[in-house]
Parts: C-alpha cells; sequence; structure tokens
C-alpha cells in the first residue's frame, strides 16, 4: 500500500488539501453562535414539556390510586356487611333451634 | 472543552481539512462549504463528548466522510465543469501537468460515493487503510481492495487520455 507509484504521487498533488475559503470560519463560529442562542429556548420549550407530562402522568396517577382506594374501601364495607348480616341470620336461627320445642310442648 | 473559544480554535485549525476532504469528495466548493459549515456546527453541539484534540480530529474525518457520502449519493454529484473551477494553480507547486491533475480530479469524482471518499481519505489525509477502515467502519480488507481497484481504474483512464493524446 506505501510504494509510493507515479499515480499515487499524482493522486496526492491532485487531491491535496487546499485552504479553506477566507469567510468560512466566519461563517461557521456565527452559525454556531446563533445555534447556541437558540439552544436554552428549546431547553425552556423541552422543559415545559416534560413538566406537562410529569403532571399529567401524576394527575392520572392520583386518580387512578383514588379510585382503587374507593373500590377497597367500598369492598371493605361490603364485606362488613355481609359478616353483619351472616352473624344476625346465625342469631336469628339459634334463637328459633331453642324456642320451637318450648312452643310446641305448651301446645301439646 | 465544549466552551466557544475552544470550538473556534478547533474551527482555525481543522476548517482546511473538514473543506478538503468535502470539495474533493462533492467537487463543489458551495456544496463543500454548506457541508463543512454542517459537520461544524454538529462539533459545537456534540463538545461535551470530545475528549481530546486527536479525538475531535477524527470526529471530524468521520462526519465529514458519512456526510459526504450520505450527500453525494443523495444529490448523485458527479465529475462536472465545477471541479475544474477551483481556482488552484497558485497553490499547485507545477511539477505535474494542471490537466493532468484537473483530469484526475475529475476521474476521482466520477467514483462510487464510498470509493471517492476512501480515495480522498488515503491520498489527501493520508490516512493508513486501517485508519480509514475505523474511521468508515468498513473491513480493512474492503479497504485495500477498493484502493487497488480505484488505482487500476484510475491508471487505465490515463492510459487511455495518453493514448487519445498521442493519436492527435
Amino acid at each position: 500500500m506505501n510504494d509510493h507509484s507515479p499515480l499515487e504521487a499524482q493522486l496526492r498533488e491532485a487531491l491535496r488539501e487546499v485552504p479553506a475559503p477566507p469567510l468560512l470560519r466566519s461563517r461557521i463560529l456565527n452559525a454556531a453562535a446563533a445555534q447556541s442562542r437558540s439552544t436554552p429556548r428549546a431547553t425552556v420549550w423541552r422543559r415545559w414539556i416534560a413538566m406537562a407530562a410529569l403532571l399529567t402522568l401524576g394527575s392520572f396517577g392520583l386518580y387512578r390510586w383514588e379510585q382503587q382506594r374507593r373500590a377497597q374501601a367500598a369492598a371493605a364495607q361490603f364485606t362488613l356487611a355481609l359478616q353483619i348480616a351472616q352473624r344476625k341470620v346465625q342469631h336469628v336461627q339459634s334463637k328459633l333451634v331453642v324456642e320451637v320445642p318450648v312452643s310446641l310442648t305448651r301446645q301439646n | 472543552m465544549g466552551t466557544l473559544p475552544e470550538f473556534a480554535e478547533l474551527v482555525e485549525k481543522y476548517q482546511s481539512m473538514v473543506y478538503s476532504i468535502a470539495l474533493r469528495s462533492l467537487g463543489h466548493r458551495e456544496a463543500a462549504e454548506d457541508l463543512a459549515q454542517e459537520v461544524f456546527l454538529a462539533l459545537h453541539q456534540n463538545l461535551d463528548t470530545i475528549e481530546s484534540e486527536d479525538h475531535a480530529r477524527n470526529w471530524l474525518r468521520r462526519t465529514t466522510a458519512n456526510r459526504a457520502i450520505d450527500e453525494i449519493r443523495r444529490r448523485k454529484y458527479r465529475s462536472g465543469p465545477a471541479l475544474e473551477e477551483v481556482p488552484e494553480a497558485s497553490i499547485e507547486p507545477g511539477s505535474t501537468d494542471p490537466l493532468l491533475l484537473a483530469h484526475l480530479r475529475s476521474s476521482v469524482a466520477s467514483l462510487p460515493a464510498e470509493a471517492r471518499v476512501l480515495t480522498v481519505m488515503r491520498f489527501q489525509q493520508e490516512m493508513e487503510p486501517r485508519e480509514i477502515a475505523a474511521t468508515l467502519d468498513i473491513p480493512v480488507a474492503t479497504v485495500k481492495s477498493r484502493i487497488h481497484r480505484t488505482l487500476k481504474l484510475l491508471r487505465g483512464k490515463l492510459e487511455r487520455r495518453a493514448e487519445a493524446r498521442s493519436t492527435q
């Protein structure tokens, strides 16, 4: 690869580096400065969007949590009501078992 | 690294390198200037990731090469009068026939995108095949075979040109 044939030497000469145009440096620096100025504005917008997204997600999470909490409370109340009803039924049943034989003997 | 004064130093130091890779790859001065600006703006945006000057130079070479390939493919830059517009008589040492150099530049500009950029990196930037392979993310063997094929092709073109001139 390093044998310097006449063609390679000619290619080196033909493709050699050339000085950049005189105004290229200032053109690049001006564009970079403009880029730097526009970046904070873009950053502010990105922050607002991020905050809005965070708020939306937060509100949605809170809403879901509240819904879940209410559902759990309702389920607990329902279970309690069932337990109370069950205890009442048991109480009535036990009374029936005790009182019926006595009334039957009175009739006889 | 990361502040504008240092960026300005990098621009000062490497603008000719970036511009020359772009110019010899695209063959158009305005397109080369646009590409150079684009590459330096990308560097400006990525300054935080640059660790050293060597890193910056390699980054600039890689980015310029890849963007030049993309640009050639997108706009189908081919050899044309724009190549000969570049005023170089004053900077060429004069040891070689200027017409021959123009013919060579034109021939390089007629190569496919990757071969063109690869030739510029090899003969302008004096990069070794393994460096080019790493820069363009292709195997070293591919780089070597493409350089070999390019040289063969250019040699053939020069021979045909010489024959045509001798018959005139």
